[in-house]
């Protein structure tokens, strides 16, 4: 019964004093949030610290974009917001402090004095003492569980980021999309972005420093920093550009580069051998096949229009295209690609690059070696002009010759395909992958050695070509390459948007054997 | 950083990083109330204990 009672009584006692500590913690706990709020920019009077504003453009380690929170800002606002809180919560003692000290302690008359005893003060000082050691572990304990659920967020963001970049690698494998350059040629692993809002260059986008999904440009606009979100992105005021990163004034890659699988196909032969006059028609065949077998077609960009409606204007025209230009790039040869958009009626549409090199590339092994895309290319297009044949060349009449010999290429086919072959042989391509496609062109004006040949059939043409002495040139196709097909074509557009049926027949195989079947 | 407008029409700066402090602020506010939650808790089943084993009669 006597313990009983003491223990009462000294629970009693001990209420009486956490009462007034108690109450102070909730104080000190008050303004420590409130502080907290403020310095997070929060109420009506905010007081966030300055966030670190991007840079104006790309430089070697920053990007014009603003980091992701958690890898930077988020650190600098935790140093700011308990340093504001602990500044608040010593205020709040200093204050209570002054107050106690001035009420009690400070007696102006009788009356003060009596109103506000000694004694009362001392339990406020003991109320402020009880207060901090009630608010402080309470304080620093939610304010470590705080920082440590921002560092627990930011473990998992990093474990994240490498999920998400493998997730963007495996699906863009999967579905066998690879980026391009139309106009170097060469293979974009980490393109350059350009800004939906502001148009301005970023590198390095994918999840990291400055997001994970999505990337906030400096001017405030965002878009995905993974490929298999920008393909989802269909508002074109939304879409990112894409640029290649190679060259050092960055070119912008085709519309549907990085959501569409692609497929190179370098045309290769002789000065004046037909290549361009191929392309040309190939083009106007592939427009012709697409439509009327209810599949889509479209260029991917407005280079390439504006460069084909002009060939094939030459052509209409002129009838032959006009000559391609060689561009000098960084000390280097580029040969833009004519990039077309072709969606069959089924299975999944494809972005065809039609490279057209100028023929006298050819004539130099180092410039050959700058034909990047020889390096991507799955199938090559051999392009012969039967003219520079000496045994077809010997069969037209003195007359003829004079009329055509501007429009022969010169050197023999053996001559510019083994130049071309011991390059790519010293570029460490593996041609026993490579399909070859031999093209036969200017059939229309070889009609007369044509009578007893079969057109269609390639290994008819393959026989004619070896009863024109070109049986070493076959028999080297087929050493070097994985497989051979041959095509007679005469490249000729009927002037109603159709081309000659041969150059049909060339486009529906090559594109078949890439696996785009119209 | 975004411009939004006010009531008024006029531009002003959109804090940057908001969604992120609210989220912050909202984290720190959630786990300092759950930690006064459990002291106070345990201080009280402390109390409710000291009071009740002095109640039970002895032997």
């Amino acid at each position: 019964m006597t313990v009983g009672f003491f223990t009462l009584v000294a629970f009693c006692a001990l209420v009486l004093v956490l009462v007034p500590g108690a109450r102070f913690a909730l104080v000190l706990v008050w303004h420590y949030g409130k502080a907290v709020a403020i310095g997070y920019g929060l109420g009506k009077s905010p007081n966030a610290r300055q966030v670190k504003s991007p840079e104006g453009k790309r430089t070697a380690d920053a990007e014009p974009a603003w980091e992701f929170y958690l890898m930077g800002q988020a650190w600098r606002d935790v140093q700011h917001v308990h340093s504001a809180g602990a500044k608040s919560l010593w205020a709040a003692v200093v204050e209570r402090s002054k107050v106690l000290r001035e009420r009690h302690f400070v007696h102006p008359d009788e009356a003060h004095a009596k109103a506000n005893p000694r004694w009362r003060g001392v339990i406020g000082y003991f109320g402020v003492g009880v207060g901090l050691v009630l608010a402080v572990p309470v304080l620093l304990l939610a304010s470590v569980s705080a920082v440590s659920v921002l560092g627990v967020l930011l473990l998992v963001s990093l474990g994240t980021l490498y999920v998400l970049r493998a997730v963007d690698t495996v699906v863009l494998r999967v579905r066998g999309i690879r980026m391009t350059c139309n106009t170097c040629g060469l293979r974009v692993t980490f393109a350059l972005y350009g800004c939906p809002g502001c148009k301005t260059l970023h590198g390095n986008v994918r999840p990291g420093r400055y997001g994970m999904l999505y990337r906030r440009c400096r001017c405030g606009m965002t878009f995905p920093s993974l490929m298999v979100l920008t393909a989802l992105v269909r508002r074109p005021g939304r879409k990112p550009t894409l640029w290649c990163p190679h060259s050092d004034t960055p070119h912008q890659l085709s519309d549907d580069s990085g959501s569409t699988p692609e497929i190179v196909l370098p045309v290769f032969g002789a000065t004046s051998a037909g290549k361009s006059q191929l392309i040309t028609v190939f083009i106007i065949a592939l427009e012709a096949i697409a439509t009327r077998s209810s599949g889509k077609f479209a260029y991917a960009d407005q280079s390439t229009r504006d460069r084909a409606t002009n060939a094939r204007l030459t052509l209409e025209t002129k009838g032959e295209p006009g000559k391609t230009k060689a561009v000098n790039r960084d000390g280097g040869v580029v040969a833009p690609a004519y990039s077309l958009r072709v969606k069959p009626r089924r299975g999944q549409g494809k972005l065809v690059h039609v490279f057209d090199a100028a023929g006298e590339i050819f004539d130099g092994v180092r410039q050959v070696q700058e034909l990047e895309y020889f390096k991507i290319a799955r199938t090559f297009v051999f392009v012969i002009d039967p003219m520079s044949i000496k045994a077809v060349w010997e069969t037209f009449e003195e007359r003829r010759k004079e009329e055509l010999k501007d429009r022969r290429a010169q050197p023999e086919p053996f001559a510019t395909f083994n130049d071309t072959v011991s390059t790519m042989t010293s570029m460490g391509i593996d041609m026993r992958k490579v399909h070859l496609a031999v093209a036969v062109s200017k059939a229309d004006l070889i009609r007369h050695l044509l009578d007893d040949v079969d057109t269609e059939d390639p290994v008819a043409i393959r026989a004619w070509l070896e009863t024109l002495e070109q049986g070493n040139l076959t028999r080297a196709m087929d050493l070097n390459f994985k497989e051979v097909s041959y095509f007679l074509t005469s490249a000729l557009p009927d002037g109603n948007h159709e081309a000659h049926h041969s150059v049909e027949k060339f486009t529906e195989k090559t594109l078949a054997e890439e696996g785009l079947r119209l | 950083m975004k411009q939004a407008l006010t009531e008024k029409g006029t531009a002003v700066q959109q804090l940057p990083y908001r969604r992120w402090r609210v989220g912050a602020f909202t984290v720190s506010v959630t786990l300092g109330a759950l930690v006064v939650l459990v002291i106070v808790l345990a201080v009280v089943s402390v109390l409710v204990g000291v009071v009740t084993e002095s109640a039970l009669p002895t032997t």
